[in-house]
């Protein structure tokens, strides 16, 4: 390797120089390059961002007057492929989180095996407080300002929190017209219309079915009949639940909603509960009139019961200290992001209940952007099947490489995601070495 | 955003509220929120019925924006252990990167930040959400049409963020940030 400790400066802790996000980002950062003893030239390398771009945006407003907005676009890495991340709408957004969900993407991509590295940019403003016309211009304005950096095979941008397929057409209209050329190929997660692809609505979900059904067949179990609960029953979990029942035959057993659960030993009829939610808009699990196929439990039960899966699909931080000793399931996929806590973690994994972490289990979503950039790339588009049969082939890869990692190196899977990840990362800019 | 004399024309409806009066202060909450949604449109939208507005996504959102703030001025107002309120969304998932549309979901998904919850503020909110409700399924939106309930509302003490308990860890989530929506200062 060219780059040698001794030639590096001692780096300062960056854990303890940042809090929140970036402080979390980089400590597990730091856990993962001990474990896989990295080279501190490597390791600084990785720490930083490649590039941040700070921008000011400026727009007129529908009544004549002038705001001005602070952008952001951050390119953690490009070792092993042109950056990917979204682009969020957000008074909250500020450098060091976007500096951290450009490290975390990174991860993510490498984790897939996609040829991507991370990046992640954003505006802070609150887009509620806008009307559509000075959405748009935001946007455009953005995307012309991060322009220098951006690119089809440099830097490709997606939705995230508060931005969507129309902010991505914005995005991509932007670019083609100051290119002079149509570029659909500079931002993924646009309508069908533009370049999007196929099968995206329940691509997360798909990774999830997918990582459980991996899981258990490592664990010599088989998905037929494996008892699954799934907490939060919205895009991820209600797709996730559909699949492991309809095509791998496990027997969804529990169900929830922010308003409680359902619970059947032998059984839920997700048919009958998913006609009830599309002819009833808005009701919740609450609104389901009771029989006796059924019982009503609370999501804090939904969690602790004997079950083969547990699947936490709702919010962050549902597996806690408090509860870990109570949980049953012998697998948990994270669907949600971060549904466990780090002291969670600790006691799950010395009761042997294995964790399919996030980075792993949810990255189904990231795999069909990585699809729509390459349709897009070659303007030759797939029909759904084609999408499922590659996304399942890329998900039982990424799991299969995980699991044997973790086998070999005696640590859970987590660990073993991340030691994976920043290994690629690492070999790449080995292999590239350092310009000049 | 609320002119003043709008704000002031409320509060005094507002501080002298009484179940006889939610309705009123229902209906017109709800048709100050359409109007400030309808100023917002995009161009392409401006000639759209009410109807097709209510299936647009973009519109949609903004619309339960407005009324999510001013439903939170009017809770602050009614209680003044409320310190903020934020809007959370169920559609914020891992999903996002690949760019779909998630269902309208007409419901306005609040967390309401207390010093100490009371039965007073749940009352409250129950009487506010049946006399909205019975509005709201007047409104020419299929979504709403066979509405039961369209305010969920989940209150958090400082205490619950703390612990990360719950709801209350999205006011420190990264992966899905709600947005204050009035905040006592």
């Amino acid at each position: 390797m060219i780059l040698k400790q001794d030639k590096v400066k001692p780096q300062k802790d960056k854990t303890k120089e940042h809090g929140g996000m970036l402080g979390t980002a980089l400590w597990i950062l730091e856990k993962a390059f001990d474990r896989i003893e990295l080279d501190e030239g490597l390791r600084a390398i990785i720490r930083q961002s490649e590039r941040e771009l700070i921008v000011s945006v400026p727009i007129n407003r529908d009544d004549g007057s002038v705001s001005v907005f602070t952008g952001y676009r951050v390119q953690h890495s490009s070792a092993r492929g042109p950056c990917k991340g979204g682009i969020r709408y957000h008074p909250g957004v500020e450098l060091d989180e976007v500096r951290a969900m450009a490290l975390l993407m990174s991860l993510k991509c490498a984790v897939a095996k996609l040829p991507f590295g991370g990046a992640k940019g954003g505006i802070s403003v609150n887009p509620s407080e806008l009307s559509q016309n000075e959405l748009e211009r935001l946007t455009r304005r953005y995307a012309a300002m991060i322009m220098p950096i951006i690119g089809g095979k440099r830097d490709i941008s997606a939705p995230d929190v508060n931005t969507n397929p129309q902010t991505m057409a914005w995005f991509m209209d932007t670019i083609s017209t100051l290119q002079q050329r149509m570029v659909p190929e500079i931002v993924t997660g646009k309508p069908l219309s533009l370049g999007g692809s196929q099968g995206r609505f329940e691509a997360t979900g798909r990774g999830v079915a997918i990582a459980v059904v991996e899981s258990l067949n490592r664990m010599g179990l088989d998905s037929v009949g494996a008892t699954v609960a799934v907490q939060g029953y919205g895009k991820v979990g209600r797709h996730a639940a559909a699949i492991l029942l309809n095509e791998f035959g496990s027997n969804v057993v529990a169900v929830s909603d922010v308003s409680g659960g359902l619970y059947a030993t032998q059984g839920l009829d997700l048919e009958l509960i998913n006609d009830f939610l599309d002819n009833e808009p808005n009701s919740l699990f609450d609104d389901i009139k009771s029989n006796e196929r059924f019982e009503r439990v609370s999501n804090e039960e939904l969690l602790t019961l004997d079950v083969d899966v547990l699947i936490p699909a709702a919010i962050e931080n549902q597996i806690t200290e408090r509860n870990a000793n109570d949980v049953q399931a012998r697998l948990i996929v994270e669907g949600a992001n971060g549904p466990t806590s780090y002291s969670a973690d600790e006691i799950l994994d010395d009761r042997g209940i294995i964790v399919v972490p996030d980075i792993l289990a949810n990255v189904g979503g990231v795999i069909c952007s990585y699809y729509e950039w390459v349709q897009d790339l070659q303007s030759f588009f797939w029909d759904l099947d084609e999408v499922r049969k590659n996304l399942s082939k890329t998900m039982q890869i990424a799991f299969n490489e995980v699991w044997s990692f973790a086998e070999e190196q005696k640590v859970d899977l987590r660990a073993a995601a991340y030691m994976l990840a920043i290994k690629r990362i690492a070999e790449a800019i080995q292999y590239r070495g350092l310009f000049p | 955003m609320v002119s003043t004399t709008d704000t002031k024309k409320k509060e005094s409806k507002i501080q002298g509220i009484k179940v006889s009066h939610v309705e009123d202060v229902t209906k017109q909450l709800l048709e100050d929120s359409i109007n400030t949604a309808l100023e917002k449109v995009s161009r392409y939208n401006r000639n759209k019925s009410l109807e097709d507005l209510f299936q647009d996504h973009d519109f949609f959102e903004q619309f339960n924006y407005i009324l999510s703030t001013k439903i939170a001025e009017l809770f602050a107002q009614n209680d003044e252990r409320i310190q903020a309120v934020y809007q959370f969304g169920e559609s914020m998932n891992p999903g996002s990167e690949s760019g779909e549309y998630l269902p309208i979901d007409p419901c306005v998904h609040l967390l309401c930040l207390v010093e100490k919850s009371s039965a007073g503020l749940k009352a409250y909110i129950d009487g506010l959400d049946r006399a909205l409700t019975k509005e709201m399924v007047d409104l020419p939106a299929s979504c709403y049409a066979k509405l039961s309930s369209v305010l969920d509302i989940i209150i958090i003490t400082k205490e619950d963020v703390q612990k990360r308990k719950g709801y209350a860890s999205l006011l420190k989530s990264l992966h899905a940030p709600p947005l204050c929506v009035w905040r006592r200062d």
